[in-house]
């Protein structure tokens, strides 16, 4: 890595990797890959899985490059884009049915302590969190865990700020009736 | 001042943190939150879910691994691509070598075949309106040795 390359905007070398500059895009990949494989991670819940579906998402950047245009977007959001669409399609394949209404809760007996309670309420939490319908669990890694604007989000998802809006607000109550059940 | 019903959907989307609600509305939020116990008490629950919400991520992140696993997930993951790269850019290399004209289009045909027949059709223009010359008697003479003839007397 160069001291060029290092200071050179994601736009810059992206458009280089587009040219064919194989050191570049290599660049592009230890500057944004972390990221990349975090977000993964989140979505996926699953740390092998996130490595596929980055390594899948910086592959398709390299040969989309030539078409990326900087002044549609950031290179991150592009990247969130490509990544979220390869795992809602993995999502779908893995878990096609549709979030089970009768999602079954912690057994009680065993919540006689607060913070066994709280551990129990957070797994159902998390479970209901992983089973979210793809673009609902989409829209919140953006929101809640990477810190996206609802127009970031928006873009990344190819979606208006309203429609990013329903999903968190569906996703929300989704998992507020996933606590009130573990409590029950 | 941003309406109770239109702080009810903006809450229930983006939860109790303003920092996450659209800028343009924060301010606005904020001075309902001043006025109005309802708007409190919506944030309010808002917030134990937040709170939830919180706590999950941090146990995901946790076991997601250290910073030394992630950076070893990259190197890795950064090897992969580059070898998909050069593995796309070897078959792209073989399939043009084996098969030059398999990927011919039939622009490139049509081009090809127009060209082939325009060369023909000069070659016999040029035969029709430029003729070689007529073989005569003295071009004859000239190319054959003298003759011996076999009845002389």
């Amino acid at each position: 890595m160069n001291s060029h390359d290092a200071q050179a905007s994601d736009a810059e070398l992206l458009a280089r990797a587009g040219a064919g500059d194989r050191q570049a895009f290599d660049q592009i990949v230890m500057r944004r890959g972390g990221f990349a494989l975090r977000v993964a991670r989140r979505l996926s819940g699953d740390a092998t899985l996130a490595e596929d579906l980055v390594q899948e998402a910086l592959v398709r950047a390299w040969r989309q490059a030539p078409s990326y245009d900087s002044r549609r977007g950031r290179f991150t959001t592009w990247l969130y884009r490509i990544l979220v669409n390869l795992w809602v399609d993995e999502r779908r394949r893995r878990w096609p049915e549709p979030l089970p209404a009768d999602l079954d809760p912690p057994d009680p007996a065993h919540a006689a302590e607060e913070r066994l309670a709280l551990e129990q309420r957070d797994r159902a939490l998390l479970q209901t969190l992983q089973r979210l319908p793809p673009r609902q669990r989409a829209a919140m890694t953006l929101i809640y865990d990477e810190g996206l604007t609802g127009a970031e989000a928006a873009r990344a998802l190819g979606t208006s700020v309203k429609a990013i809006e329903r999903l968190l607000a569906r996703a929300r109550r989704n998992l507020r009736e996933s606590l009130e059940r573990a409590e029950l | 001042m941003l309406s109770l019903r239109k702080f009810r959907q903006l809450a229930a989307a983006y939860g109790a943190d303003l920092e996450r609600w659209p800028e343009q509305r924060r301010n606005a939020a904020r001075q309902l939150l001043e006025v109005s116990a309802a708007a409190r008490s919506l944030l309010s629950a808002e917030r134990e879910l937040d709170e939830a919400l919180g706590r999950v991520s941090a146990q995901a992140d946790a076991r997601s691994g250290s910073a030394d696993e992630a950076e070893a997930a990259l190197l890795r993951i950064r090897a992969r691509v580059a070898a998909q790269l050069t593995a796309s850019a070897a078959t792209a290399c073989r399939r043009w070598r084996v098969q030059p004209l398999a990927g011919f289009s039939r622009s490139r045909w049509l081009t090809v075949g127009t060209l082939a027949g325009a060369a023909a059709l000069a070659g016999v223009l040029l035969g029709v309106f430029n003729p070689w010359p007529a073989a005569t008697p003295d071009l004859l003479g000239m190319l054959q040795a003298d003759s011996i003839s076999l009845w002389a007397q």
